[in-house]
């Protein structure tokens, strides 16, 4: 029977890996992640001659160290599933530091094909690059091209494919002409775990992290050697000779790389400064940074609302049209109130958010692939200390601004707890597209001519309420100081449009999936939860609006706006569709034109944009946080924050309307 | 000398990395190692200070950068 291969794809944040992903597997992927960078194992199948195989995309990491949840991710796979075949993408225009990870690799001692990126770049930059002698070195395959270009591809598919079937054995030592204590060390610890069944297979590797005092490895050895063979592995390891200690394998490592990348790269001259020289002059530069930035942004939110808008008037013509056809043509009530309200609407509050997740997600790619979305961590660095946060945390903190969900699942890529639990913790009262889109659609109902004023308030006041929280979780909850921003600055790149357009489909796939289902389910049990078991207002979902409407009668709402925020949790889109369900109006704006005083409106979206988060983020929260006391915590704390605030500014306000 | 007191456009090489934790691995697994080589191509007074080495440009933060010793090469 044959057995299906698998193959891992490795290489360093911004290598180019995914692209060579994206260009092997084509569309036959599965991505369960969201924008930025691959934090989520994506998963592809790729035809090698009459087999099939499965690719993976393994996250970005810098080495085999497990210092984030990224390198974790990597590591456990690598040691763990025991892939046939790795490839290591490697960036031609950094080999030295894209060496430092392939040098690791080669210790692991699985079959590996070395790519080199972006010959295209290494080309402009005027390195070359001597592919044989690598090769040499390596003691591997060592292949070139472009993923841009996509030079080269065609022969690391062959190469794939004669990898695969030739079961091409791994000698057993480490081919590496260096006499040094570190390798002397290595190889006398390897020689001690190969009388160990379960540390034979990666006696190497696991001996080079014993020097770098992995404890993750240290652990492993611990309970498998027995303490007195430990004790000996431990003696070895600590023997120092250098006064360096457990950075001495590192630098080790980096001498390595440092020396082969010196015997095959040769570079030339530069005779021009460099484009990535001249635009960073322009994007970081003193005065023109933070416009840059702003303006960045607005455009982000500009375009998506108004070309999202357009596409969203012609699905609400569509499904109009169709409502309009059903109703006239079913006599039965309750049947034709069923298909139009419950799943023509549920169907067409999914569809709507459709153009503004793809237009939104397409932008945010587009400004992480020029490699513009790194230089706002250096720009916003300065001021997220102020919240005792750092610059990198900032890229998930705007990634809340589409979807709090990829937001809260991007604070992986910091390295700290706190830093993650403080990022996280902040995100959940970021405006997210949804809430968004609903203060836009209610707001342009409620506030009439003065909308864009009200509703940019209501964002403000909302990104205010994040800082707020950030200075008090980050005063209360944590003593310990962020370690501080450390991140590569990628050249700037064309993005490829292909590409773009490939990854905003996949995160429409996604939310259909993961969202869509759950929003058009919720429509469907509220239509019948207002139907049942009375009829038209007469239903469950009446009596529990009743049951709760009092707490919420000092903000001015009504039963249907409280029944609306109950099922807000599930999705907060779902707001639209319950009031519509609920006020069974032909014009949803319309009725509440009529019905909404400003006053009621305003406290209404306030609320609605602070309270809880959606029931979707609450489980990424808890999955990433891994605790449910830092989950009650904060939907505690947003609730009484959203009431709070509201109630402060409605009465504030009350005093002017 | 730390990296902070460097001014923009000088050549130095990295002698040492004071601080616990993991910001020593931090820093090493992204090419900085003892005798690297690195040009600071910017340092405000205040916030982040940028560097390039081996055709990388890295963003390092004024407190990681403040424990990072160096001399002019």
């Amino acid at each position: 029977m044959f057995s299906m291969h698998n193959i891992a794809i490795v290489g360093q944040p911004n290598s180019g890996k995914s692209t060579i992903f994206n260009l092997l597997t084509g569309m036959n992927q599965t991505v369960g992640n969201w924008p930025g960078v691959t934090v989520e194992k994506k998963e592809g199948r790729i035809r090698s001659g009459d087999a099939e195989a499965k690719l993976i995309d393994l996250p970005g990491v810098y080495g085999l160290t497990p210092l984030t949840m990224d390198e974790k991710v990597t590591r456990n796979y690598l040691l763990n599933e025991n892939p046939d075949l790795i490839i290591n993408v490697l960036d031609g225009s950094a080999m030295e530091r894209s060496l430092y990870l392939s040098v690791q690799l080669l210790f692991l001692k699985m079959p590996v094909i070395f790519f080199i990126n972006m010959s295209d770049v290494a080309e402009k930059k005027n390195i070359s690059i001597d592919t044989k002698r690598l090769g040499e070195l390596l003691g591997e395959r060592v292949l070139f091209g472009s993923g841009k270009t996509e030079e080269g591809i065609e022969e690391l598919k062959s190469e794939i494919s004669e990898m695969l079937e030739s079961k091409k054995s791994v000698s057993d030592n480490i081919n590496i002409e260096q006499e040094n204590t570190v390798f002397r060390k290595i190889n006398a610890i390897a020689q001690i775990l190969d009388s160990n069944e379960n540390m034979k297979r990666f006696k190497y590797f696991y001996s080079l992290k014993l020097l770098e005092k992995d404890e993750e490895i240290e652990n492993i050895a611990e309970s498998g050697l027995g303490k007195k063979v430990y004790a000996e592995v431990k003696e070895i390891a600590e023997s120092t000779e250098t006064s360096k200690g457990s950075f001495a394998a590192a630098d080790w490592l980096y001498s390595i790389s440092r020396g082969i990348s010196g015997e095959v790269v040769t570079k030339g001259r530069l005779s021009h400064i460099s484009l990535t020289e001249e635009l960073d002059n322009i994007f970081l530069s003193r005065y023109f940074s933070l416009p840059i930035f702003f303006l960045a942004f607005f455009s982000i939110f500009f375009i998506t609302f108004n070309f999202g808008g357009v596409i969203n008037k012609l699905i609400e013509l569509l499904l109009h049209s169709i409502s309009l056809f059903v109703s006239g043509n079913i006599s039965v009530k309750f049947i034709s109130d069923f298909l139009t309200i419950g799943v023509i609407g549920g169907v067409g509050s999914v569809l709507s958010l459709i153009p503004y997740i793809f237009i939104m997600f397409f932008l945010l790619q587009v400004l992480e692939d020029t490699g513009y979305m790194a230089r706002i961590a250096f720009v916003m660095d300065r001021y997220m200390h102020k919240i005792g946060l750092h610059g990198k945390s900032f890229i998930p903190v705007v990634m809340g601004f589409g979807c709090s969900v990829p937001a809260v699942m991007a604070a992986r890529t910091l390295e700290t707890r706190s830093d993650r639990l403080k990022t996280i913790l902040l995100i959940p009262f970021i405006p997210c597209s949804s809430r968004l889109t609903v203060i836009i659609l209610l707001g342009g109902a409620v506030f009439g001519a003065s909308a864009p004023i009200f509703t940019f308030a209501l964002f403000l006041i909302s990104i205010l309420m994040a800082v707020v929280s950030g200075l008090i979780f980050s005063r209360f909850l944590s003593k310990d100081k962020s370690e501080g921003l450390i991140m590569e600055l990628p050249d700037y790149k064309t993005p490829n449009i292909k590409q773009l357009f490939m990854n905003a489909y996949f995160k429409v796939e996604d939310f259909l999936k993961k969202a869509g289902t759950l929003i058009f389910l919720i429509s469907i049990i509220i239509f019948f939860a207002s139907y049942f078991p009375l009829g038209n207002k007469g239903g469950i979902i009446d009596y529990m609006g009743h049951f709760i409407s009092p707490i919420f009668k000092p903000l001015g709402f009504d039963i249907e706006m409280t029944v609306s925020l109950i099922t807000g949790f599930f999705a907060k889109e779902s707001v639209v569709s319950t009031l519509s369900v609920l006020y069974n109006s032909d014009s949803l704006t319309g009725y509440i034109s009529n019905h909404w005083s400003v006053l009621n409106g305003f406290t209404f979206l306030l609320f609605m944009m602070i309270y809880i988060p959606c029931i979707a983020t609450a489980v990424v929260i808890k999955q990433e946080t891994k605790s449910w006391k830092f989950l009650s915590g904060l939907v505690i704390y947003s609730i009484i924050l959203a009431y709070g605030i509201s109630f402060l500014l409605r009465s504030l306000l009350s005093i002017f309307i | 000398m730390t990296l902070t007191e460097i001014e923009t456009g000088t050549t130095v090489k990295l002698l040492s990395v004071c601080g616990g934790g993991n910001v020593c691995s931090r820093i090493n697994r992204m090419g900085l190692t003892t005798d690297s080589i690195l040009k600071v191509v910017r340092n405000d007074k205040s916030g982040p200070v940028i560097i390039e080495q081996d055709g990388c440009r890295i963003v390092i933060g004024r407190g990681i950068a403040s424990r990072i010793n160096v001399q002019y090469a």
